[in-house]
């Protein structure tokens, strides 16, 4: 149960406190919405991520599957000569996005130069494939890194605004009605009082 | 002798090479015995690893491989024993070329080390092979002062060749494929010094099938006409520059071309296949299982280096398929996707 703000009971602070359920009336219906649309948000990328980290795992247990067949068909010095010097360099683009106000990051990949930098005459040629589910799978990887961090990011915003939307909902604008319910009672009764006070002059002066 | 029939000319000429490797090929024909058959493989293939070791206990390998728990005893295991191999080689071939011939593809892969250095700043010393038969301090000293020196005279025009070709700052996929067109160039060279028609046809088959493997694996990756220049080895069976033509053509006129050649049937499952995981695996396989089959002709001459350079190659297959089984098995790869790596011709006890 609320309980009542210590203020004392007069008409300014009333205003006062009408005006400030006012607010926090406004306040919990904008926090409303922006969990709501959060909670959106926050469950199509949930969706997403989860898709997208099981084709994700699909693609390298896939790769790693052939690439350790490819290891298989050669000796370690031969294989670490022909993959240790690669060409191709990889860069990740990190810039921030706005989410519901939420700024969660935005992970771009650009890719240069080829993924094979070995012979193709003295290597087992499951490298080449292994090599290029490799480089498929990567941008995807970064992908899902971006939307994971985002889901990180939007839970922990939920969590913030779901607090907020609690605390007006249960605490404050309770507390508010309470208080307002209770300055007006004391206000009608000093009115009252107020008012037979003056009718008890009156018949004395009468 | 110029009166001599050919066939007897051949003849005498076996018979001049008794005295040098007749003794060789005997101790060869030995360990030949000991070679892994057809049902002790079949018997690996279906244990697990623990297993499978139990198997090879009984073999050559077996002080090789003993205890070996991870992938890496496994690699030391079968390097130590190729090692051997390498030292019984030196031993009973000492004073002739089959030593050199054989390790020139260890010599060849430390100078590609030697020459990718430059593209990294980390240490590179754990990458050389032990199997060269040049000291590759040695080479390090001849590339820096830029003569052959102490290294065979051969050695001097690989080296012009090499600065030739590497431009500095190049792709480093360029000193592979130059360095694995000069090693195969160079082993046809060495053939065709010690007149051997078998090993000519064997080095020659070698070059067919890399380049055919440049051409298939580099149309995949979309490479372009310099690139296969640059990669594809001269000596071969097939027209070099032909080949670059069909690796820039149609699909349809590659598979109908390559079809038509000696090789057309190792690459019918190659070409004819949808899936590129299932045409690369075909592709080694069907490579491997041709190499395998020119080997075994070797087998009909019985006093000559051909017999001791198919043992030693036979060894190294045997290797291989070793260490894809063993490291299938620890990789927790089925029986069934190992055995698709194998070469059937193994398996079938062609060799």
């Amino acid at each position: 149960m609320a309980g009542r703000l210590p203020v004392s009971p007069n008409r300014m602070e009333l205003m006062k406190l009408r005006r400030r359920l006012a607010i926090a009336r406004r306040g919990h219906k904008l926090l409303k919405d922006k969990f709501d649309e959060l909670m959106k948000r926050f469950q199509k990328l949930v969706a997403e991520s989860v898709a997208l980290r099981a084709e994700v795992e699909e693609m390298l247990a896939r790769a790693y599957g052939i690439f350790a067949l490819a290891r298989s068909e050669t000796s370690t010095p031969e294989l670490e000569e022909a993959l240790s010097f690669p060409v191709m360099t990889a860069e990740v683009d990190v810039r921030e996005a706005n989410m519901v106000s939420v700024v969660v990051p935005q992970l771009e990949l650009e890719m240069e130069g080829e993924i094979d930098s070995h012979g193709l005459a003295s290597t087992p040629a499951l490298i080449d494939e292994a090599l290029l589910r490799f480089r498929e799978a990567l941008p995807l990887m970064v992908s899902l890194a971006g939307k994971e961090r985002s889901v990180r990011v939007l839970a922990d915003e939920i969590e913030r605004t779901r607090r907020r939307v609690n605390a007006l909902e249960y605490v404050l604008i309770p507390q508010l009605e309470e208080t307002i319910r209770y300055m007006t009672m004391k206000l009608e009764e000093f009115e009252r009082a107020n008012l037979t006070r003056l009718m008890k002059i009156k018949d004395m002066v009468s | 002798m110029m009166d001599v029939e050919p066939d007897l000319t051949r003849a005498m000429k076996t018979f001049r090479r008794v005295p040098k490797y007749g003794h060789a090929v005997g101790r060869v024909m030995v360990h030949e015995s000991t070679l892994l058959n057809r049902q002790r493989m079949e018997r690996l293939l279906e244990f697990p690893f623990e297993e499978s070791l139990a198997v090879l206990m009984e073999t050559e390998y077996g002080r090789y491989l003993e205890g070996a728990k991870v992938a890496s005893d496994v690699e030391e295991g079968l390097l130590e024993f190729l090692r051997d191999q390498y030292g019984l080689l030196d031993d009973i071939c000492k004073g002739t070329f089959v030593p050199r011939f054989m390790r020139l593809k260890y010599d060849f892969h430390n100078l590609k080390v030697l020459l990718k250095r430059r593209y990294t700043d980390g240490a590179v010393e754990d990458l050389f092979s032990g199997l060269g038969s040049i000291d590759v301090h040695r080479m390090k000293e001849s590339f820096e002062a830029s003569h052959a020196g102490d290294l065979p005279p051969e050695w001097e025009k690989l080296m012009l060749t090499l600065k030739e070709a590497l431009q500095p700052g190049g792709n480093p996929q360029e000193v592979d494929s130059t360095v694995d067109r000069l090693f195969l160039e160079e082993r046809l060279a060495v053939a065709k010094r010690e007149r051997s028609r078998f090993l000519v046809d064997f080095s020659r088959a070698c070059i067919d099938v890399a380049n055919l493997k440049i051409i298939l694996r580099g149309r995949m990756l979309e490479k372009e006409k310099g690139y296969y220049d640059a990669a594809l080895a001269s000596g071969g069976r097939l027209d070099r520059r032909e080949l670059i033509q069909l690796a820039l053509d149609t699909q349809e006129r590659l598979t109908a071309r390559l079809l038509a050649t000696r090789y057309g049937r190792m690459l019918e499952d190659v070409l004819k296949t949808d899936s590129e995981e299932a045409g690369l695996t075909s592709l080694d396989r069907g490579f491997e299982e041709y190499l395998l089959e020119k080997l075994s002709g070797m087998k009909r001459m019985a006093l000559g280096p051909e017999r001791i350079i198919r043992y030693i190659i036979t060894r190294e297959n045997e290797v291989a398929l070793l260490r894809i089984t063993l490291m299938g098995k620890l990789h927790g790869l089925a029986p069934r996707v190992i055995q698709e790596r194998l070469s059937p011709a193994f398996l079938k006890g062609v060799v």
